[in-house]
Formats: structure tokens, C-alpha cells, sequence
């Protein structure tokens, strides 16, 4: 039996160990409460990113509307193949069976390799979309690694290329989100400028992944819908921007817009040439981009809003305004028009050689006189008619909230010239300011509006999207009997004798006015002049003179206002034209 | 020799006396713990009974025989055995040294064909055994001479060697510092233990550079640092924080940890269950379990202490500090406060050497406990 030295001892160094073991169990709980209590937050989130894969739900696309409401562009549901790279080491193997399965064109797998060098591996490479869905359960089933079949959405531009500027298209993000495949955002246009409200609110799916990172199942408690985006409606009526769209693109290039006088609602805004968003998914869209980057006609450009013209004769209008308000000039005055003007030591040419001999202001409207603005331009002085060309609208910026790229134009003076070209104002700027050329620049969404201005005497503003406000204009307060002598002579220019009177309209007594223009591209040397200036035939075609016509219908009672412009065409005729046909149908509609 | 020539016969004890003495506060937080066991191996198998817990519970009713049969035989049948016992634990280390599977980075398997056996489990118990039998068959005041202490350094020696040499850290440890302490225990003078240690020091270069090969040498730095070689235990641990970790105060609830139900967790059956109680329990469940370790550890304790015999009191001593490092080293290990070293969780971890090595300890201190007042040894103590 143990005797109490042998029992002293034991407790005596027994105790040792006891403490020794207290201590280290109180390092472990020391330990654990630091984990799980104080820094718990830290491992909780580390947890969950382990083990839960969040996918994007991709929320159906507003549409973006006609004024009649029907889909301009709508997200149209589809079923997508795609793989993921980093999911799978036979990537080849992988092509090879889908390709065989759903009988993949030559032309797609080149692009799908493409596709795959250059994103980044997480990203998903689209294989096709909409294939038969028999052979994509097929596919499914096999359950083969990276590759993936998901109902999503694709975009369809009901106008296709009609506006295509105007209404942008949508397309990845620049950085793109993970987890959300084929997640698109607004590049351009109104897809951009509405991209938030036309998103809608993306939902989510929640997987629960394994170590390995196969998907095991869903947490179906964290699931979100996804809501679908708001609606966009436009101003913009479909058969006007179709017709617009489809007789601008009988020449090379050009731009127009017609607007809705009493509200301010643009019709149709058209630029050509123009791009088709639906094939930039197409198998060769890479290639359909990159031809249309070469374009020196510049088929993304908004013309209507970003390019700036000079408005040539059509800058007339708001000369004689100017010169009517400012009572330096009567109506019945007279000038004797021999195809030319000198002044100072200049001689500045009419464009009838001939001369119109003497001209009233509604024949000089008719006609385009040069001589006469000349002359009644140097008379009433650059700032006055500065002044009325603000007024009418003119260097003012009006959807740039939406379509930010909008340009603003020149409407030069005195101090302009000074700042942008550093020399002093001469009086033949102000001679030339009179027909339109020179330092002037304007867009055809301005010149639409001035004529809007001018056709109603109120201050029209123009609008793209319908916001349910019956707008009220303000009066511009020009003088009616100054107004309806202009408009006589805009009215006569469509009719025997006037630029455009080949292109004449006349729906059920309907007619239109409005003023022809050509605006110089280049200048006219004088010994190209004295030899004999070059017809434009004989010019390159970016060389030529752009056509422009500013128009309104009915001339009785004015209720649309159109602009267009037909780039390098040499004349305005085939301005007018595009004008013509699409006035025609606006007036048609009633 | 002559102090081993009598074992007394005196005093047989009937099943009804032995049943009377039978500790209820040793088994009851044991067989918490297991039922406790089966409970996290129900979850770790994705809430089914198949892989983990059916089996398990097989190797618990398989361990509760070997508990009640080591508690109620003669306990003089166990000293008698002592050095057997022994000696076949250290062959079956021979042999998984050898000819042994390795299986879960360090662990040694033999594969027997239906099971495998992990010979470093049972060698532990073992070793307890052999020094208590050796030191409780000598007078104390023996004990404290030197050479009285050759036996048992060799005892300890020979597994201890063919562990370092697998390599296999969490049993070295345990080896050395059970036979450190209970030499401590038995009276060695407080000296040797310095002068020991400055020997160890001065024997390491000499040995690392002339004694070793150099395939040796790796496995010692394997053995000193498990992360050196394996990319795999980096990963392992970092998991195994977080599964802790995101359990917090209260636990993801049972069966809803999403790191182990998720495969996050490596070994969540085996040598990490204590991050998956953590998960799924949180703080609360972690923090319970230690207390039933605390509990267990107590008795063990109390049963060292008030056993009137030198074998009793030395066995349920050795056995108290074995059971203790064998989850403290699991335990640090997988919070991250140690290197991994492939130690399970007693009672816990999925396994069947490890439980049954256990219960058969568990049943010596039992048997211990009931003899507490039995005179054991010719030499009087």
C-alpha cells in the first residue's frame, strides 16, 4: 500500500500538472472565443465565399417604345450554349462534341476560339443561341464540364438600322461583371442615356459549390427575382423614321429630323449610313463592326445631332427675320441682283452667274439670292442677326442630357472670331454670315427647330421621350406680318421657279414650304473660279457640297417641320427629296 | 527476481462487490462523448449513417466490451500481461515501420485485410501500462537512483525511435512527454531533468550529422515542420479556421455547416471534428465538449489520487496525461495554434484504434478504481 510519503509526493508534484493542464485548456478556450466570437464576422465571410457561387439573374430589358407603343428594341427570351474556359481542361474536346451535336458552322467555331484567347477565363464564350432544344437537352444531360445552357435574353431592334444611332444598342459591359453571364448594359443612345431605368433590377441565383467547385445544388432561400425594366417611351413615330431611314439611304450619307411643331415631339431622327445592332451577334458581327469603323461616312455618328453643317441659303431665313424685326429692311424693298456683289475689294458671287436681277425678299427666299443677303446681312450687322439666330435656336444644345455628344455649332461675332481664329471681325464675315457660310456651324436638330420656331412663332423645344407633360411654349414674339412674309417666300420655293419646286408636294391640298441650301465644303480658289469653278461631278465625293433643305407642311397650317441633309450630294435636290417623300407620308398619316 | 515472485491472491472481489465500486462518473462522460461522436459522424456523412456513423457505432459497442471486460477482469491479469502487451504493440510499430500503408500524410496503417490498425494508437496505452507496471513493482525509494530508469528510457526508446522515423510527431510527443512526466511523477530528482535536457541538446548535431542518412534527415525536418513538404496541410488548416471560425457563438445548427457539408473541411470525420462541432455548435458546443473532457480528466485525476496501490495510481496518472495530450494536441492543432500532426480527437474522431485503445484504458482505470484498496505488490506500497 501506498505510504503517506509516497501520497505527498504525489499530490506535491501532481499539483504541477494540474495547473499546467488549467492553463493550457484555458489557452484553448482563450482561442476559441477569439475565433468564434471576436472574429467570427471575419470567418463567416470567408465561409460564404467558399461555398456559395451568386449568379447574376439578368433581368429582362425595358423596351424601348414608339409613340404608338409599339417596340422600337425588346428583349426577346432565348436559350443560350455557352462555355466557360476555366471550367474545363479539354476546351478542343469540348467544341468538337458540341459542334458535332448541334452542327456548328466553320465560321462559329473560328469566332468561338477567337472569342476564348481573347476574354479572361471565367468569362462565358457564347457557343450559339437558340439551337434546337431537343439537342440542347441532349447536351445538358451529358453534363459535360464548362459547358452551361441558360434562358436569358437577347436584344432585337425591331428598326434594325432605322435611327440606329438614336435608340444605341446594347452590348458587354466595358469591366465585366462576374457571375452574370451575357449581362449587358447600354453602349450608345438611348439604350445608354436609360440604361439604368431600362435594366430593371437583376435578381439572384445562389448555387452551393463543393471544394472542388462543382455545383451541388441551390440555396433557394437566398434566391431573388429578377424585375424586369421600365419601358422607354419615344416621341419617335415608326413608319416616319422607317421613310426617313429608307429614302436618306438612297445616297451615300446623310441626316434628317422632323418634328412635331405643337409639341416639340421629334418624329424621326435618321443618320446614314447607318448600322444594324442585330448583327453585331451574328457569327461575322467582328468583322460587320470593324468594316463599319472604316466607314469614312461614319455610320456610329449621330449626324443629326453631331455633325455640324454650315447651313448655307437656309441661314437666310433668320437674315430676313433679323432684318424685318430690325425695320432696316421692308418687305417690298428692292435689289438689283447681276450675279454678284463688289464690296470693298472683293467680289462676292450670287450662285446664278446670271443674276436675278431685282428681287423683292420673297424672291430673293425664292430664288436665293445671294446679292441680296449679302447686302441686307452687311446692312443690319453680324450681332443682330446673332441675336435673331439664337432666338430661332440656333448654337443651342438640346438633348445633350440624353445624347450627350450632341454638338452645340458657331454662331460667330466679333469677340468669337477674336478668341477661336485670333483676327479681327471684317465686314466680309458678316457679308458671307448672310448666306449661311463662313464660321457657321449648326446641326440639323437646330435647323429644325429654328424652322419650328419660326413656322408657329413660339418657342418650340424639342423632345425625344415622352414625359406626359403637355408642353406649353412660350411666345416668341416676332412680328406676325414679318413671319408671314418669310413663310410666303419659304412657300414659293417649292413652287414654279423656287430651288426646289421639282420636288413639289401635294397630299389632298396639302403643300410644303421651306429653303433650300448648299453649304461649301471647300473654298473656291479665284483662279479656279476664273477658269471656270468645277462642277461637282468632277470633285471627289468628300469634296462635294452637302445638300440641305429645312421644310414645313401643311403651308396653311403648319404641323411638321423636317430637316435633312444629304452629305457631298453637290445640290440640294436630293435634300429636298428625302424631304419630300418623307413629308408626303406624314401628311398621309394626317 | 524476487520482488516480481508474488502477486496476492487475497481478497477476490465478486461482480457484485466490483459492480458496487464501479465508477458512473467516469462512464457517463465518456458515453456522452461517443454518443456525441455518432452525432457529428451522422452529419459528417451528409446526414446518413453511411460512411461514418454506422461503422462507428460498431467499433463503440465493440469498445464498450473491451471497457467493461478490461474493467471487471482480475486486474492482476493486466500486470501479469503488462510487458506482452507491450512488446506487441512495439512489433506491430516494427512492422507498419516497415511494411505499412501510408495513409493520411504521417499515419501508418497495417492493413489486416478487413480493418486497418494504427499500431501508434495502441502503443500509447501501452506504454502507460509497462511504466506503471515497472515502477509500482519497485520501492520508491529505488526509484530514485539512476539506473533504476535505464529500463524504462529503453522502454520508451525503441517506439519512440521507429516513430520519429515514419515520421509521426503527435505520437512522438506523446511517448516522450508521458515518460517524461511519469518519471517525474514516480520521484526522479529534479536534476536528471536538466541534465537530460542539456544532454539532448548537445547529443542533436552530433547525432543529425553523423548518425543520420540523409532520407532520415528529411523526415526529421518533415517531422519538425509537416508544412515543409505537404502543399496540402496549408490549405487543410486555413479550411478548417474557417469552418471553426464561422461556426460562431452559437453554431450553423447540426447538419448545417456549410464548410464540412460542403467538403470544405478535409478529414472532418477523422482529425478534424472538433472544427466541424465548432460549426455546426458554434462556441457553445466546442465549450461543452471540453467541459466532459475537463470532467473526465477530474476523475481520472481523483482516481489516481485515492488509488491506495502504486500500479492503480501510476496507470490512471499516465493514462489521464495521455488522454489529455491526445486532445490537446487535436485541439491546437486545429485552431491553428500548432503544426498538423495527425493526432486524433479521443472518443471523437472516426477510427477504430484510437477508440478501442481508449475504451481498453478507460476500462484499466475502471478496473483500477474498483481495486483502489487492493494490496498489489510483495513490497508492500
Amino acid at each position: 500500500m501506498i505510504d503517506s510519503e509516497v501520497a505527498r509526493l504525489f499530490d506535491r508534484r501532481s499539483a504541477l500538472f494540474l495547473t499546467g493542464g488549467a492553463v493550457l485548456t484555458s489557452v484553448l478556450i482563450i482561442r476559441m472565443l477569439q475565433m468564434q466570437v471576436f472574429s467570427y464576422k471575419d470567418y463567416k465571410r470567408r465561409s460564404e465565399s467558399n461555398s456559395f457561387r451568386i449568379q447574376i439573374n439578368v433581368s429582362e430589358r425595358g423596351k424601348i417604345l414608339s409613340a404608338s407603343g409599339s417596340p422600337i428594341s425588346r428583349d426577346a427570351p432565348i436559350y443560350r450554349i455557352y462555355l466557360v474556359p476555366e471550367e474545363t481542361d479539354d476546351i478542343d474536346g469540348l467544341i468538337k462534341i458540341v459542334s458535332r451535336e448541334l452542327k456548328i458552322r466553320k465560321k462559329s467555331i473560328d469566332r468561338i476560339y477567337k472569342t476564348i484567347k481573347k476574354q479572361v477565363k471565367f468569362q462565358p464564350v457564347l457557343i450559339s443561341e437558340n439551337s434546337d432544344w431537343k439537342k440542347l437537352a441532349e447536351l445538358q444531360a451529358q453534363n459535360l464540364p464548362g459547358l452551361h445552357i441558360k434562358s436569358g435574353y437577347t436584344r432585337i431592334y425591331e428598326l434594325g438600322s432605322a435611327g440606329a444611332q438614336v435608340f444605341g444598342y446594347v452590348g458587354v459591359p466595358s469591366k465585366p461583371v462576374p457571375n452574370a453571364p451575357f449581362f449587358t448594359t447600354g453602349i450608345t443612345g438611348l439604350e445608354k442615356a436609360f440604361n439604368e431605368s431600362l435594366t430593371g433590377t437583376p435578381g439572384q441565383t445562389v448555387m452551393i459549390a463543393n471544394a472542388v467547385g462543382r455545383i451541388t445544388g441551390e440555396d433557394k432561400e437566398q434566391f431573388i427575382p429578377s424585375q424586369i425594366g421600365k419601358n422607354l417611351k419615344t416621341t419617335i413615330r415608326e413608319n416616319i423614321q422607317k421613310k426617313l431611314h429608307d429614302v436618306l439611304t438612297l445616297n451615300r450619307a446623310g441626316c434628317g429630323v422632323v418634328i412635331e411643331i405643337n409639341t416639340g415631339n421629334i418624329l424621326a431622327m435618321a443618320s446614314t449610313p447607318s448600322f444594324d445592332p442585330n448583327n453585331f451577334r451574328m457569327d461575322d458581327g467582328e468583322e460587320y463592326i470593324a468594316s463599319l469603323r472604316s466607314d469614312i461616312a461614319k455610320p456610329f455618328m449621330n449626324k443629326a445631332l453631331e455633325g455640324l453643317y454650315p447651313p448655307g441659303s437656309i441661314f437666310k431665313i433668320i437674315v430676313a427675320l433679323a432684318a424685318l424685326e430690325s425695320g432696316a429692311l421692308l418687305p417690298n424693298e428692292k435689289i438689283f441682283c447681276p450675279g454678284y456683289w463688289d464690296y470693298g475689294d472683293r467680289r462676292y458671287h450670287c450662285w446664278e452667274k446670271k443674276g436675278h436681277g431685282s428681287v423683292d425678299l420673297v424672291g430673293a427666299l425664292k430664288h436665293s439670292c445671294d446679292t441680296y443677303f449679302y447686302q441686307i446681312a452687311l446692312r443690319i450687322g453680324i450681332d443682330s442677326i446673332k441675336s435673331m439666330a439664337l432666338k430661332l435656336g440656333m448654337g443651342e444644345k438640346f438633348l445633350s442630357e440624353i445624347l450627350p455628344r450632341e454638338m452645340a455649332g458657331v454662331i460667330p461675332d466679333r469677340n468669337w472670331k477674336e478668341k477661336n481664329i485670333g483676327i479681327q471681325w471684317l465686314h466680309g464675315d458678316t457679308i458671307i454670315s448672310g448666306i449661311g457660310q463662313g464660321f457657321i456651324l449648326s446641326n440639323c436638330l437646330q435647323i429644325a427647330v429654328m424652322m419650328a420656331r419660326v413656322a408657329s412663332n413660339k418657342i418650340i423645344t424639342p423632345k425625344l421621350v415622352e414625359d406626359n407633360n403637355s408642353e406649353n411654349f412660350k411666345n416668341l414674339k416676332l412680328q406676325t406680318k414679318n413671319i408671314k412674309t418669310v413663310l410666303n417666300g419659304l412657300e414659293q420655293v417649292l413652287q414654279t421657279g423656287g430651288t426646289a419646286s421639282g420636288n413639289a408636294i401635294n397630299v389632298n391640298g396639302k403643300k410644303m414650304g421651306g429653303k433650300t441650301g448648299t453649304s461649301q465644303v471647300r473654298n473656291i480658289s479665284m483662279s479656279e473660279r476664273e477658269s471656270g469653278v468645277l462642277t461637282n461631278e468632277q470633285l471627289k465625293w468628300n469634296m462635294r457640297n452637302h445638300g440641305l433643305f429645312v421644310g414645313y407642311a401643311p403651308t396653311n397650317n403648319p404641323k411638321y417641320v423636317i430637316c435633312t441633309l444629304t452629305e457631298h450630294s453637290g445640290t440640294s435636290s436630293p435634300a429636298v427629296h428625302v424631304a419630300a417623300e418623307t413629308m408626303k407620308e406624314l401628311l398621309r398619316d394626317g | 527476481m524476487a520482488r516480481q515472485t508474488r502477486v496476492s491472491n487475497s481478497n477476490m472481489m465478486t461482480l457484485s462487490e466490483k459492480l458496487k465500486r464501479f465508477s458512473w462518473g467516469l462512464f457517463i462522460p465518456v458515453f456522452i462523448v461517443l454518443v456525441i461522436s455518432i452525432l457529428i459522424l451522422f452529419s459528417a456523412g451528409g446526414g446518413s449513417w453511411h460512411p461514418f456513423a454506422i461503422s462507428q457505432l460498431i467499433k463503440i459497442f465493440l469498445g464498450l466490451g473491451i471497457f467493461f471486460f478490461a474493467a471487471f477482469t482480475n486486474i492482476k491479469l493486466w500486470i501479469k500481461s503488462a510487458y506482452i502487451i507491450y512488446f506487441i504493440a512495439l512489433l506491430m510499430i516494427i512492422l507498419v515501420t516497415f511494411v505499412g500503408h501510408t495513409g493520411m500524410g504521417a499515419q501508418r496503417w497495417l492493413d489486416l485485410g478487413i480493418f486497418h490498425i494504427q499500431p501508434s494508437e495502441f502503443i500509447k496505452i501501452s506504454l502507460v501500462l509497462v511504466l506503471a507496471r515497472y515502477f509500482s513493482w519497485m520501492n520508491w525509494k529505488d526509484s530514485i537512483e539512476l539506473k533504476n530508469y535505464i529500463i524504462p528510457i529503453i522502454l520508451m526508446f525503441l517506439p519512440f525511435t521507429l516513430i520519429v522515423v515514419q515520421p509521426d510527431l503527435g505520437t512522438a510527443i506523446s511517448l516522450g512527454l508521458i515518460t517524461v512526466v511519469m518519471f517525474y511523477i514516480t520521484g526522479a530528482k529534479k536534476q536528471w531533468f536538466i541534465v537530460a535536457g542539456i544532454l539532448a541538446i548537445l547529443a542533436a548535431p552530433v547525432v543529425w550529422f553523423g548518425g543520420l542518412h540523409n532520407y532520415q534527415r528529411e523526415r526529421i525536418i518533415t517531422f519538425v515542420n509537416p508544412d515543409h513538404d505537404s502543399k496540402g496541410s496549408g490549405y487543410q488548416i486555413n479550411q478548417a479556421k474557417i469552418a471553426f471560425g464561422s461556426g460562431g457563438f452559437v453554431g450553423k445548427g447540426y447538419m448545417s455547416g456549410t464548410q464540412s457539408q460542403q467538403s470544405f473541411l478535409p478529414e472532418k470525420q477523422t482529425d478534424f471534428i472538433f472544427t466541424m462541432l465548432g460549426e455546426e455548435f458554434g462556441f457553445i458546443g466546442a465549450f461543452i465538449l471540453l467541459i466532459i473532457y475537463g470532467i473526465i480528466i477530474s476523475v481520472l485525476f481523483w482516481m489516481a489520487k485515492t488509488c491506495r496501490n502504486r500500479f492503480g495510481q501510476l496507470f490512471c496518472f499516465g493514462f489521464m496525461l495521455n488522454f489529455f495530450i491526445y486532445y490537446f494536441i487535436n485541439i491546437s492543432m486545429v485552431l491553428g495554434l500548432i503544426p498538423t500532426v495527425g493526432v486524433p480527437l479521443p472518443l471523437m474522431s472516426f477510427g477504430g484504434s484510437s477508440l478501442l485503445s481508449l475504451m481498453f484504458g478507460f476500462g484499466l482505470c475502471q478496473n483500477a478504481h474498483i481495486n483502489k484498496d487492493q494490496q498489489l505488490s510483495a513490497k508492500g506500497f
